[in-house]
């Protein structure tokens, strides 16, 4: 395409939204509406994921040891280094459970005076696995490990709750392809409102040679314009909602904390910018395609 | 230029609006198309403009054979003939200048030839002064010299005409036959479909004239009248 087609295009584009004032606020309004619910749902998706990990970090196996079997802590730590499924481990000797044990204590912790010569603690190691699905896998080969007396990990409830969060992601993403859709189609109806009086001009194009790309170049241009303005206030609205939302939900909820959106700030403009600018010229030419038919 | 060959055209609904017309315009002709309304007048000029299919028969304009040109050549197709309308069908919401520039625009013509050439165009017609000025700020006379301004703008070969003086008074009427004319004598085919007899009379052009879907009489420097005074058409008719 040539340079001053594009001109042409961009100039005509500006011009008609200018002329078309009513339709082209109606179309921003309904982008910024879409992508605002967008934002939201995106806001609470990330949240979900950031609350599942958080409770995934939390998740760790206990593996006791048997009495007097600190010897096989190398033989078991090159396993667990060895192991892909295995986050990170610690291991605890029966001399820092003791520590430990003394430090909770505080200023009773004379109880435990003359334990150190015959620890009756035994040693053991934490074991953080690197999903939450290994824990019980993990578990199991842990169990078969010489010097290993018990092994101690979370009920399934964890893993149900994080099938549930899942479940809640899919259905944000679901959600919001539906917004998509449904934004397309009402912009393509309100554009379509202003093109019945505009057909006449399209008419008389098609008449003095003017192929259907050319015809639609100037409503494309229109539609971005439309999108990536739309896709600005949104961005901005949701901002807002974020910032207000969070700061009343952590004094209310305090066991919870909630992702800085800032992290996401550019990765959020981005996608609200595409999107938006593809969902109103998506919207333009399906309203456009009746009357370059004939 | 122009060659009809056996050219029917029946509508949908079973009007036949042409029955068998052969027809052939050779380049550089100037032809008046002259008919009541419904001979067949608008459905030849929208055959031209390949808007419609005929029924039967071949059209051929200049090096398109249009029975066979397909659908996506069309614009391109129409960019090398200049049309001009009754209802002058400007676009109203571009200047005088810029509805002549779009013509050229879309054919993507160098800025630096649109430049050059749209006002040269308007001052033929007469109109550059009123380059800056809407359509709906102009009067019927002005609107259709833009009209013709945008129709040459490109060099057509053949310029169609349909009806153009039909919303003009009579002298407003005379200027864009003359125009018209002048424009015929830099080496454009023109084709005008009228209803003004006098102008028809007056310029002693050749003259077909359409009746009921045929052609009812072909006369080089011809005039407008074929129903009653011409003895010929009427044998011809009877016939």
């Amino acid at each position: 395409m040539r340079l001053q087609t594009l001109r042409y295009f961009c100039k005509d584009g500006f011009k008609n939204i200018f002329l078309n004032k009513t339709m082209a606020a109606a179309s921003i309004s309904i982008v910024v509406a879409a992508l605002t619910v967008v934002g939201i749902f995106i806001a609470i998706g990330l949240n979900l994921e950031y609350i599942s990990e958080q409770i995934e970090k939390t998740v760790d196996i206990r593996v006791i040891l048997q009495k007097g079997q600190e010897d096989k802590v190398p033989v078991i730590e090159e396993f667990l280094r060895k192991n892909a499924q295995v986050r990170s481990f610690d291991y605890i000797s029966p001399e820092r459970a003791l520590e430990d044990f003394k430090k909770k204590l505080g200023k009773n912790s004379f109880l435990l005076e003359g334990l150190e010569r015959d620890n009756p603690l035994r040693g053991y190691f934490i074991v953080r696995p690197a999903k939450i699905e290994y824990t019980k896998e993990l578990a199991k080969a842990l169990e078969t490990l010489q010097g290993v007396a018990q092994v101690y990990f979370p009920s399934q409830t964890v893993n149900k709750l994080k099938r549930i969060m899942k479940i809640l992601n899919v259905l944000c993403i679901a959600l919001i392809l539906g917004l998509y859709i449904i934004a397309i189609f009402i912009i393509a109806n309100t554009i379509k409102i202003t093109l019945f009086a505009r057909r006449r001009e399209i008419s008389i194009m098609r008449y003095i040679g003017a192929t259907n790309r050319f015809i639609s170049g100037p409503f494309v241009v229109e539609g971005f314009i439309i999108g990536i303005l739309g896709a600005t206030f949104a961005y901005a609205i949701v901002l807002l909602i974020y910032h207000y939302s969070v700061k009343y939900l952590s004094e209310t909820i305090t066991f919870v904390d909630f992702v800085n959106i800032s992290v996401y700030k550019y990765k959020i403009l981005g996608l609200f910018i595409l999107t938006g600018s593809l969902v109103g010229i998506l919207g333009s030419l399906i309203s456009l395609r009746r009357y370059l038919r004939a | 230029m122009v060659k009809f060959v056996n050219v029917s055209k029946r509508y949908p609904n079973g009007v036949l609006a042409l029955c068998d017309v052969n027809l052939t315009i050779e380049k550089g002709e100037f032809v008046f198309l002259v008919g009541s309304s419904g001979a067949g007048k608008s459905t030849l000029v929208k055959l031209l403009l390949k808007e419609i299919e005929p029924t039967e028969g071949e059209i051929i304009v200049g090096e398109y054979n249009l029975n066979k040109l397909p659908k996506r050549e069309i614009p391109y197709y129409r960019r090398k003939i200049g049309i001009v309308f009754q209802d002058f069908r400007l676009l109203p919401n571009k200047t005088v200048y810029e509805n002549v520039e779009f013509a050229m625009q879309i054919t993507g013509a160098p800025s630096k030839l649109i430049r050059r050439q749209v006002p040269f165009v308007l001052s033929l017609v007469g109109l550059a002064h009123k380059a800056k000025c809407y359509p709906h700020e102009l009067s019927g006379g002005e609107q259709q010299r833009v009209a013709l301004a945008r129709a040459i703008v490109n060099k057509p070969t053949l310029l169609i005409a349909d009806e153009p003086t039909g919303n003009l008074d009579p002298d407003t009427s005379w200027e864009i036959m003359r125009l018209l004319e002048d424009i015929n004598k830099r080496g454009t085919t023109v084709l005008v479909a009228t209803h003004a007899k006098e102008i028809v009379d007056s310029m002693r052009k050749r003259v077909v004239a359409i009746d009921n879907g045929r052609i009812v009489k072909d006369q080089p420097k011809g005039v407008y009248s074929y129903e009653t005074s011409d003895a010929q058409v009427l044998l011809q008719r009877w016939i």
